[in-house]
């Protein structure tokens, strides 16, 4: 075999040396060294020869999966089941449904700032005819006529030295999935989907289109996904203006916002272990991006509240992200390693950085363990609170959401492989969020309180797969 | 304050440099379609279990104020 | 190992004679871009022979001789289990045999499976009776330029490829069949 002198061949060498190292460990040396049959350790699981593939060709799957979630102090919890079915013809082409419910109850930061004492909130009562929930462990809310006037409205008063939190959600969702992918030719595949979600107060609606297209005999894919989402935020109260009183009076009608976003990617075989992918994602959002429960407190110069007001967020936002991941084999373990770098025009820039490594146990039994940590700046018009002596920003928001923190995730998979085709698992995580728990220059009366509202949680997910003819 | 745009920081240039990266390395690097074995396994998927993975979206971005990012074709056993 | 840029490749031409497969461009791209090309060139055809001849010192592996079917229809379909349209393709090529008579036209399944163990459990899967070459490592495959998977070669009764299927889809086995067809019924 010659060696051709060309341009390629020089730059090709070049970045050989700079990556030498990583194919020396997933490469070369890791190369079968004689004629022995098996090469693998998880090769003499000989029951699994031919299903541990990942294309379902001439195959129905079945996907099932719950998720429990629960973040700490009696925060929000959600239960998510999902279902999902995904029929392949035997010519490439793959239709999918995925159907998702979501209950959440449980408490969530009303968006003011912690004080010495207690504070009472007044928000209005559901229309005549629907139930609110009343009670709850701490803080519960109470319906009070309001004399002279008659509105009923809904009140509730929230403890000293803790974050105000809004025990009276309880939220029903529902979402429909629906993707269909054709091979258009041997090397491009087309891809089309939508989906539905639908909560009492809230709408959202998605259509994309998607190609990936093969060269240089499958090793590389390029793929681009457009994606178009109208979402309708419903509050069953209406929607506040902006930094008007939080009052129990009713506001004003729905309001909606469009996103448009693209994803760019290359996945490239880099050796017969080791998988890549880059993506480049853009999208911009309009319209209404507030969230309509959410108040910010501004302070006297004690810290003591003056009033609460209702937030106000950017009509517009452009996102940006860069995405690197990788899947290697490693001996018997399958390694994924990802970064992003996120960065969008509120201010928020992240880094998140995940690990994973699939260890198999026995046969058909594998655990993975995982680790993923992030970390974001806050957005420009992020505040804790407002100073009463100062004026109106443009644009303010305390959710922690939008806030400066940094988050770690431990957890574990364990996965066991079922009838051939089929696989049980168990996932469990806990989150750990951490932010500035005390910003420079709060005022006197404020200084021993803890202003981050982000709340750490743990989440488990049971689900199974199986796939047949 | 507003943030300046993404291309134009020194933060982000990498980003072309990653794609020439991408588009030169992928006249370099890869395998003969005979050796993909290990490729074709469902655990080197780039998404192995999907409703993990949405579950998992969901709750990050309900939690962070960062989104998306992935794509999941490429990759497999490269068969037909 | 020698910090020197003959010292770096001395190394790697060791880890190449005990590591048989590793394909001669690996060598030089972790070597010294200083060194000459036609050094490279002559190492790399080095271990190509040593691997070539520690392939024949392998008595697993069986060389594919084509010699023996001069006269006939070859249908060279090369396979592996992890190859999700060799499942379909498999009871195809069964009925190929079936429906040809065997002075004419011959099936080969040529194995490009690492593991023998997976390929064999494969075959009772699919209760396969076409004669299989085992070629685990490739050389059988990459002599026909093998670039996507599966591939059928067609080689006609003069010993000659006529035509390459690449992939296998069922809604192209008419097109398969006029192919076989033709070049059963040359001569």
């Amino acid at each position: 075999m010659q060696l051709r002198r060309s341009r390629r061949g020089r730059i090709c060498r070049t970045l050989g040396l700079l990556t030498a190292n990583l194919f020396v460990a997933t490469g070369v040396q890791a190369q079968d060294s004689n004629a022995l049959p098996s090469h693998d350790a998880s090769s003499a699981d000989v029951r699994g020869a031919t299903d541990d593939t990942q294309t379902d060709l001439g195959m129905t799957r079945i996907d099932g999966a719950i998720l429990f979630y629960q973040e700490d102090g009696g925060r929000v919890r959600t239960i998510e089941p999902v279902l999902s079915a995904t029929f392949n013809s035997t010519s490439g082409d793959v239709l999918s449904f995925r159907f998702t419910s979501d209950t959440l109850t449980g408490a969530t930061p009303n968006g003011a700032a912690p004080w010495t004492g207690f504070q009472t909130f007044t928000t209005p009562a559901h229309a005549p005819g629907k139930t609110t929930t009343l009670t709850g462990s701490s803080g519960g809310s109470t319906l009070v006529t309001i004399p002279g006037i008659g509105t009923v409205v809904r009140q509730y008063t929230t403890a000293p030295n803790s974050i105000p939190l809004d025990t009276g959600f309880r939220d029903q969702r529902y979402a429909v999935d629906l993707g269909y992918s054709t091979q258009w030719n041997a090397d491009t595949k087309l891809s089309f989907g939508g989906s539905a979600s639908i909560e009492r107060d809230y709408t959202a609606i998605t259509a994309s289109l998607g190609a990936a297209r093969d060269f240089n005999h499958k090793n590389t894919t390029v793929s681009a996904v457009l994606n178009f989402e109208y979402d309708l935020s419903r509050p069953y109260f209406g929607t506040p203006s902006p930094f008007t009183v939080m009052n129990g009076n009713p506001k004003g009608a729905g309001a909606s916002k469009e996103v448009y976003n693209a994803v760019l990617g290359v996945t490239q075989v880099i050796n017969r272990r080791w998988l890549a992918q880059l993506n480049y994602s853009i999208g911009t959002t309009n319209g209404y991006q507030t969230d309509p429960y959410r108040i910010i407190s501004v302070v006297d110069p004690v810290g003591a509240p003056l009033q609460y007001l209702y937030e106000n967020r950017p009509r517009s936002r452009l996102r940006q992200s860069v995405y690197l991941g990788n899947k290697i084999s490693i001996g018997p373990t399958f390694v994924d390693i990802s970064a992003r770098y996120y960065h969008d025009s509120w201010g928020i820039n992240s880094i998140t950085v995940a690990a994973a490594d699939r260890v198999p146990i026995l046969s058909g039994l594998y655990v993975e363990p995982e680790v993923r940590y992030y970390r974001q700046t806050s957005a420009y018009f992020f505040h804790d609170y407002l100073l009463g002596s100062q004026g109106l920003p443009t644009f303010a928001s305390s959710d922690s959401r939008l806030g400066r923190f940094s988050a770690v995730t431990f957890g574990a998979k364990l996965g066991l492989k079922v009838f051939h085709t089929g696989e049980v698992y168990l996932q469990g995580e806990r989150y750990n969020q951490s932010g500035a728990a005390h910003p420079p220059g709060v005022p006197s009366g404020l200084a021993n309180e803890n202003f981050f509202s982000g709340a750490s949680s743990t989440s488990i997910i049971a689900g199974y797969t199986y796939a047949f003819f | 304050m507003r943030s300046r745009p993404f291309l134009a920081g020194s933060r982000l240039s990498f980003v072309p440099v990653m794609g020439i990266i991408a588009v030169v390395l992928s006249g370099c690097v890869g395998t003969v379609a005979w050796d993909r074995d290990i490729l074709a396994k469902q655990a080197m998927s780039l998404n192995t279990h999907p409703l993990i993975t949405a579950l998992h979206d969901h709750i990050y971005f309900s939690k962070e104020g960062s989104s998306g990012g992935r794509t999941t074709d490429g990759g497999g056993c490269g068969c037909n | 190992m020698t910090k020197t840029k003959g010292g770096r490749f001395m190394r790697r031409q060791r880890d190449a004679r005990a590591d048989v497969g590793v394909r001669a461009e690996s060598i030089a791209v972790g070597w010294n871009h200083a060194a000459p090309d036609w050094v490279a060139g002559s190492l790399s055809l080095l271990v190509g022979l040593v691997a070539f001849g520690q392939a024949y010192a392998d008595t697993s592996a069986k060389p594919l001789n084509l010699a023996q079917y001069r006269g006939k229809v070859v249908y060279l379909d090369f396979w592996a289990s992890w190859c999700a349209p060799c499942k379909l393709s498999f009871p195809y090529m069964e009925q190929l045999a079936a429906s040809y008579p065997r002075d004419a036209f011959v099936v080969i399944a040529v194995n490009v499976d690492h593991s023998r163990e997976r390929a064999d459990a494969f075959l009772s899967q699919v209760g396969a009776e076409v004669p299989v070459v085992y070629d685990p490592k490739g050389q059988i495959a990459g002599k026909f330029h093998v670039s996507e998977m599966p591939t059928s070669v067609l080689i006609g009764r003069d010993g000659r490829v006529r035509y390459v299927h690449q992939g296998f889809f069922q809604n192209k086995i008419t097109q398969y069949e006029t192919h076989i067809q033709e070049l059963v019924n040359e001569k």
